[in-house]
């Protein structure tokens, strides 16, 4: 039971550093990201490989932040310039692009097949409780440092400013100043988190394939996001924990109701999942710990 | 010598000519005012001399300097300041932070210095509020200071955007209908800090209005605009005896 507790802590911080990053985007800066897993893809496949390839894993989880950040660099020059709905459209491509090569390009992927046998983290610590225990550990300390990092940012006149954007890129510019460049910033800083995401994941879970970065991954953190409330850093953390027992606590639910095939099961916790998001968006559109508009 | 020129500006918006060569200065330390009905081109023209849509042909010079081709932002920087027909406060923010935002400044805007040159930042935010409580007083706004800027009144927020374009310190500023959807009390009001402003800090101001009686008391110099040409100018007393501007205004009824 503790292992299982365990394994499922260790995926909600892994989900919990997503959702920071982009509500870094979104929630302080209005960024439509809708391709968030193509950076976790990148940075996932990035470490695994190095990984394979004999590098240590201390060097190659900064090199999978900053493979996600180079990544995401190209998208952030051409598409920020334009207005937030070809953001979208762009992003969300782009992650398919991303998933598509990742899938066709087997001399290096393996493709469908998969990466298999990649190095745990904190493999050496032997038997594998200890070392889900330490990667809990140390997903903690990288999320709360990352939240204090943000909340200082948010909080500074730098945070005032992307919040300014959010609200009215046209104003901000007629006052002389430069919104491209807070948002390429923000985008960056947020598709360098889920490339550490990323890296976690591959060394966690010691098995990658294509078919783990569909959009899905990228509306688990939007969902998180919009039921903890976009814009404060507190509220999406909490938002991914409720999603995470929801997501996890559905599998007991078929101890209750046994008669529920595994199959069924899936898609059932999809539709508890999408009833949250409904319910909330009719009746707390401002999320766990927004502000009340008005 | 004049602060702000525009000679000869042509726009075409879509195929359209919504701009046929028209020319304005606005001489240093003084108020001009530009009238004219819907679809005149008012509008418009400040597009062009703030740089939101870059004229087809034709000079906006700022200070002797040419900025035809400047960016929005830096015709900000330069001291050309505008408020918006619409305002375009940003809304989650307090009044306070709305001014905070639009205060030029040396730290706090960049990733190093806030996380690096942390007491830089506080150095330079202390000076910045002080100085925005000063204009939040002066435009009596220090009472909703702290209150979200989406929930003020409509002439409020005319009056924060105001404050925001005087935290760039400029030296002329282009106000798109600032008495629009304002109620009459506060439309003196606002006028009476537009006059101060323009007397005591020498601040230049082109105004487009369609509230005649207070531009016209306003205004050194008028403009009326028709169908994208200016059609009069001299002083308010001129502009509105002419004929033209009764054609225009009114379809050549009185």
């Amino acid at each position: 039971m503790l292992a299982y507790l365990t394994a499922v802590a260790v995926i909600a911080l892994i989900y919990m550093l997503l959702t920071v990053g982009l509500n870094l985007q979104y929630g302080y800066t209005g960024l439509i990201n809708f391709g968030h897993v193509a950076f976790y893809a990148v940075g996932a496949y990035t470490s695994a490989l190095l990984s394979l390839a004999g590098w240590p894993l201390y060097l190659t989880f900064p090199v999978a932040v900053l493979a996600a950040m180079l990544v995401a660099a190209p998208i952030g020059l051409l598409s920020l310039r334009l207005s937030d709905d070809y953001l979208a459209i762009v992003t969300l491509g782009f992650s398919e692009v991303v998933r598509i090569v990742i899938q066709e390009e087997d001399w290096l992927t393996q493709g469908v097949n998969g990466l298999s046998r990649i190095p745990r983290l904190f493999g050496e610590l032997g038997n594998s409780g200890m070392s889900d225990l330490a990667t809990m550990l140390l997903l903690i300390a990288c999320n709360v440092v990352a939240v204090l990092l943000i909340l200082h940012l948010v909080r500074s006149p730098y945070g005032r400013l992307i919040q300014a954007i959010r609200d009215d890129q046209v104003a901000v510019e007629a006052l002389g100043k430069d919104p491209s460049r807070f948002k390429v910033q923000i985008f960056l800083i947020g598709s360098g988190m889920a490339g550490l995401a990323g890296a976690f994941y591959a060394h966690f879970v010691g098995f990658l394939s294509p078919e783990l970065f569909i959009p899905l991954v990228t509306f688990y953190a939007w969902i998180a996001m919009i039921v903890g409330g976009a814009g404060r850093t507190g509220g999406v953390v909490l938002g991914t924990l409720l999603l995470m027992a929801l997501l996890e606590g559905s599998r007991f639910l078929r101890d209750v109701i046994p008669w529920v095939s595994e199959v069924q099961m899936a898609s059932l916790r999809l539709a508890v999942v999408g009833l949250v998001l409904i319910l909330f968006t009719i009746y707390r559109p401002e999320g766990l710990l927004g502000k009340r508009k008005g | 010598m004049a602060i702000l020129e525009a000679m000869d500006i042509h726009l075409q918006i879509g195929g359209f000519h919504v701009l046929n060569g028209v020319s304005i200065s606005v001489p240093h330390d003084s108020i001009v005012g530009i009238v004219g009905t819907n679809g005149a081109g008012k509008s418009s023209l400040f597009a062009a001399i703030s740089g939101q849509l870059p004229p087809s042909r034709g000079t906006v010079i700022l200070e002797g300097r040419e900025i035809t081709a400047t960016p929005p932002r830096k015709r900000a920087q330069m001291g050309l300041g505008r408020t918006f027909q619409v305002p375009r406060e940003f809304k989650d923010l307090t009044v306070l932070e709305n001014m905070l935002a639009a205060a030029p400044r040396r730290y706090g805007e960049t990733l190093r210095s806030i996380y690096f040159g942390f007491p830089n930042v506080k150095q330079e935010e202390k000076v910045l509020v002080e100085r925005a409580r000063d204009w939040l007083k002066f435009l009596n706004l220090e009472q909703v200071a702290h209150r979200p800027a989406g929930g003020l009144s409509g002439g409020q927020k005319k009056l924060l955007e105001l404050g925001r374009v005087l935290m760039l310190s400029p030296r002329c500023i282009l106000l798109d209908e600032p008495f629009a959807g304002v109620n009459p009390v506060l439309i003196q009001g606002i006028s009476e800090k537009i006059q101060s402003l323009n007397k005591t800090k020498g601040i230049a101001f082109v105004i487009i209005e369609h509230h005649l009686e207070a531009v016209t008391s306003l205004a050194d110099y008028l403009y009326a605009m028709n169908e994208g040409l200016v059609i009069a100018e001299g002083s308010s007393e001129v502009v509105m005896n002419d004929p033209r501007v009764h054609n225009a205004y009114m379809g050549g009824v009185i």
